[in-house]
């Protein structure tokens, strides 16, 4: 069996999400408040966030996992709770892996494809050698980086076109985050879809982004394109005043001070002629990573 | 301007650059799709295809319908052009400014490079003492 | 690295068929533990009958009494059928109200395998007794059935019992998934009480107020479909847990 033909009822391979005031509370916690957010179809978007910023809530609510407090969800136009049409194609896959576990995983790809309509077995049994995988083997006799892979077998070769991926290769050891990666891109080239990658761990993954969606304490602190957002810290080095007279307007997101050289990080667009200004007087630009960048941007305190 | 580590899709556009400058890439050659592009580097299509259509804005490669990328007729001189012309702006003055905070008489830099001692090699070390 | 090639011969079913998918996946997936199951019912039952022949000529049939095993093991099961299936089949993309309707068919599906299957080793135990010229005689005095010739009250008192301790083992299994363990545990009377109604009060009230077999079976009945509703209404807006 190859891919499925002909699934009836699916129009687009790629699905966007559009989310207007969402709200989401567990007793008197608020995982999400009032949440604006527009994840445009056919992209691969970096949900980044803290360890519980709102970004498992935030998946687990577009994936019909749960429920929101208030404000509504979109995927494809349409509210996915119990949307079978729109959840068919939406496929949320956790570290944990919600999997049969005391069943083989040949057994549970079997499952998976019943369920799939564009789900294709042979890109599952091409990642599963590709992650050293034995169909034979029962999901609970893997360890950590095992299961994660395997989501990643569940999740790609499901071909759906909402594909959320829930900090899933944090269990992984580098060559299996690498082997991640590079089918991930592999399969979105070959099959556009939407992308969702949630992770705290930037460096790796933000080349594979096209969209950056930074979640802190349940708000969307900002949605970028990913290139535009690496343009956007600069870095000043120089003199003490000259560096305060540079970075006077802008958002100041670290200063050190070493003698009377200051270096201070900012956030936000320095016009050309403004950055060649102050090259000539002396100072130093320099880009942000984007993992510095994200850093300080969700450091606790006042902002 | 942001030296180092620029956006990738300026990396990558100066990349297809240096190929063509260097003959990597030859004139009316087909250039590696996004999506080569994509896998190869690991980064997003997206991010390939916005230094492609920098270059394509340039004039330095052209979109064929259904084939892909082509290096344009003409791309490598007026590659050759551009750098040339931001070369003093870029290398040279550089340089300059260095032996200025050095102190390093701008006659030494000339005579070094208008020497022939073979690239690499220690310099002559100037008889006379402190320039101060 | 070998290849391992994934075959997958099964073909797809269209989206509108999700509750038969995970109730497939059910019954199927159950089926080596139920196998298991038979074999160790077997070879006890037959224990039973050497043990009892020990004593002397056996008047009444070992298989009888393992009316219990038909009410824990698929209660067990029912139990473990929320926690294993319902992420799963949430996460594959399907409804709520898809699994509500698979696991109850797959419920249904085995409550009548196990109907059947039991009532397959009373027929086989009495063949064995007849042959060895013994009575085959039923001395619990709560069965619908008093021989096992009357097939259809045998098959009907094994459907009650393990219906209805399949749709309790769904709750229970509910209510630990949706509220944790501490008010799935408080809970347990709610949940299991209705199960030992059957068990136990319903018998009594029957021989009480002589009950037919058929009123007998539509209280059942009221009690599995209450049973049922309510796990439904839990299902409805359940949500599949963060914890991992």
């Amino acid at each position: 069996m190859s891919t499925t033909t002909g699934s009836t009822t699916t129009g687009s391979t790629s699905m966007g999400v559009e989310l207007r005031g969402l709200t989401v509370r567990f007793g008197s916690t608020t995982a999400l408040d009032a949440v604006d957010l527009t994840i445009p179809a056919g992209t691969v978007c970096g949900l980044l966030g803290r360890n519980g910023s709102g970004k498992t809530t935030m998946l687990s609510v577009l994936a019909a996992f749960r429920r929101p407090t208030a404000g509504a969800v979109l995927v494809d136009g349409e509210d996915p709770w119990e949307n079978p049409r729109v959840l068919q194609d939406v496929c949320l896959v956790r570290e944990s892996g919600d999997v049969l576990a005391d069943l083989p995983m040949r057994e549970n790809l079997a499952y998976v494809a019943g369920a799939r309509p564009r789900f294709d077995a042979d890109v599952a049994g091409a990642l599963m050698d590709r992650f050293e995988l034995d169909p034979a083997k029962r999901p609970d006799r893997l360890s950590r980086g095992q299961r994660s892979a395997f989501g990643v077998v569940v999740g790609l070769a499901s071909r759906t076109a909402l594909t959320l991926l829930d900090e899933v290769h944090l269990g992984m050891d580098a060559p299996s985050r690498y082997a991640f990666y590079d089918a991930l891109l592999e399969e979105y080239v070959a099959h556009p879809r939407t992308i969702v990658l949630s992770s705290h761990l930037i460096d790796e993954v933000q080349r594979l982004l096209e969209t950056v969606v930074i979640l802190h304490r349940g708000g969307v602190l900002l949605t970028e394109d990913a290139e535009t957002l690496r343009g956007r810290g600069v870095s000043v080095t120089g003199p003490a005043e000259a560096v305060e007279e540079f970075t006077a307007g802008h958002q100041v997101l670290s200063r050190q001070q070493l003698g009377r050289t200051v270096q201070a990080m900012i956030h936000g667009e320095v016009p050309p002629e403004a950055a060649a200004r102050a090259v000539a007087s002396g100072l130093e630009l320099g880009p942000v990573d984007l993992q510095d960048l994200f850093v300080h941007l969700t450091a606790e305190g006042p902002r | 301007m942001f030296d180092g580590r620029a956006p990738i899709y300026l990396q990558i556009a100066d990349r297809i650059r240096t190929e063509i400058l260097d003959g990597t890439l030859q004139e009316g050659e087909q250039v590696m799709s996004t999506t080569q592009y994509a896998t190869t580097y690991r980064i997003n299509p997206a991010t390939a295809a916005k230094a492609f259509a920098q270059l394509v804005d340039e004039g330095v490669l052209h979109k064929r319908r259904g084939l892909g990328m082509f290096v344009s007729p003409g791309a490598h001189d007026q590659l050759l052009e551009d750098r040339r012309s931001r070369f003093f702006a870029e290398v040279v003055d550089p340089v300059v400014e260095q032996a200025r905070v050095l102190g390093i008489p701008i006659q030494d830099v000339v005579t070094r490079l208008t020497s022939d001692v073979p690239l690499g090699a220690t310099p002559p070390r100037p008889e006379e003492e402190g320039t101060s | 690295m070998s290849t391992h090639p994934v075959t997958l011969d099964r073909p797809t079913p269209r989206p509108r068929a999700a509750h038969l998918h995970t109730a497939r996946h059910m019954v199927r997936g159950h089926l080596r533990l139920i196998g298991w199951f038979a074999v160790i019912a077997l070879v006890v039952i037959t224990v039973a009958i050497l043990t009892r022949f020990a004593f002397g000529q056996p008047q009444e049939s070992m298989a009888q009494f393992g009316r219990q095993a038909l009410v824990w093991f698929p209660f067990s099961i029912a139990i473990g059928a929320v926690s294993s299936y319902l992420p799963v089949h949430v996460a594959s993309g399907m409804t709520r109200r898809s699994y509500t309707a698979g696991v109850l068919l797959g419920t249904a599906v085995l409550t009548a395998g196990f109907a059947a299957g039991a009532a397959v080793v009373l027929l086989l135990e009495r063949g064995v007794y007849q042959v060895a010229g013994w009575s085959h005689g039923i001395s619990e005095w709560d069965p619908l059935y008093r021989s096992v010739t009357q097939v259809h009250l045998v098959l009907a008192d094994h459907v009650a019992l393990t219906g209805t301790a399949m749709v309790a083992g769904l709750l229970v299994g509910t209510t630990y998934y949706r509220y944790g363990p501490w008010v799935g545990t408080l809970s347990l009377p709610l949940t299991v009480g209705p199960l030992v109604v059957v068990l136990w009060v319903l018998p009594y009230l029957g021989a009480e107020h002589g009950w037919t077999v058929t009123q007998h079976l539509l209280a059942t009945a009221a009690i599995i479909a209450a049973l049922a509703g309510v796990f439904a209404v839990l299902i409805r807006d359940i949500t599949v847990s963060t914890r991992s």
